[in-house]
């Protein structure tokens, strides 16, 4: 089954109550896609231990969070290697990515670059 | 030599020590528990408990909660699971659980979705479309009426 890969920032937008990121979840449900993201991701945009995000926990329930464990932390260095990056974080949501995923990120930039190291056909969507 | 979670393991018994090899098994409580020293081979057995301070060692993380379930299938849908699981390399349990958590998530997605569009509107057609042309999927059926 192919997955959406969420980033940090699909998650600030669900948060924020983005009409167009919710319309991607849509889609990506319709299609029957399922939605993935990594643990560290979730460091980036988890603050509130009040409920006060409630968009977010309610959306993490739907969410495969994939621990970073020594294979795929492994997996993820030799993608910073390659590409010649520094960022763990959007290494670790490469890594987790599989050839017919599509990765929803605000940092496309940085993320390209990850997934031509990956060698796999990977889409990214920026958000 | 150390046989390291030794558990109920029988090399001790069946392999053909060297003399004067001295053998220690290392488990936790309990596995360990028992540990005759018969001279089964050639090797001296020990049967060791870890200890930590001078204090038993129970373990770091607590034994693990396993909630077994009976479940029934039909017949060609459970040779259809076993398959899949011996295809996926794991067992029938790993299978079902993985299986039983992705149905749980795409529920919880649709539940999501449901209660967002009910709080802050209805997604429109072009919103969805807009989406899925982002996504690369198939442009969703109208639901909107032609103008």
């Amino acid at each position: 089954m192919s997955a959406l890969v969420l980033d940090a920032g699909a998650f600030v937008a669900v948060d924020r109550a983005d009409r167009a990121m919710v319309a991607r979840l849509r889609m990506a449900q319709q299609a029957g896609l399922e939605l993935r993201s990594t643990g560290v991701v979730i460091t980036q945009v988890w603050r509130d231990p009040a409920g006060r995000q409630a968009n977010l926990a309610r959306l993490l329930k739907s969410v495969d969070v994939k621990a970073i464990d020594e294979h795929l932390g492994r997996a993820g260095g030799v993608l910073l290697g390659i590409a010649g990056t520094k960022d763990a974080v959007d290494a670790s949501v490469v890594a987790v990515s599989s050839t017919g995923d599509r990765i929803l990120t605000s940092d496309a930039s940085d993320i390209g670059p990850l997934v031509a190291a990956s060698g796999r056909s990977i889409h990214v969507v920026p958000c | 030599m150390v046989l390291l979670a030794a558990g109920l393991d029988t090399r001790a018994f069946r392999l053909p020590w060297p003399d004067g090899v001295c053998l220690y098994e290392l488990d936790l409580m309990g596995c360990a528990a028992g540990g005759a020293t018969r001279a089964w081979s050639a090797a001296t057995r020990h049967r060791v408990e870890p200890s930590y301070r001078g204090q038993p060692y129970r373990g770091m993380v607590p034994p693990m909660k396993v909630d077994k379930l009976s479940v029934s299938f039909d017949p060609d849908l459970g040779d259809a699971v076993r398959a899949a699981a011996r295809h996926s390399g794991g067992g029938v349990s790993r299978w079902l659980a993985d299986a039983a958590a992705a149905k749980l998530r795409a529920e919880a997605l649709s539940d999501f979705l449901d209660a967002w569009e009910a709080e802050h509107g209805s997604l429109t057609s072009a919103e969805l479309s807009k989406a899925a042309t982002e996504l690369a999927l198939p442009k969703p059926a109208s639901t909107e009426p032609a103008a």
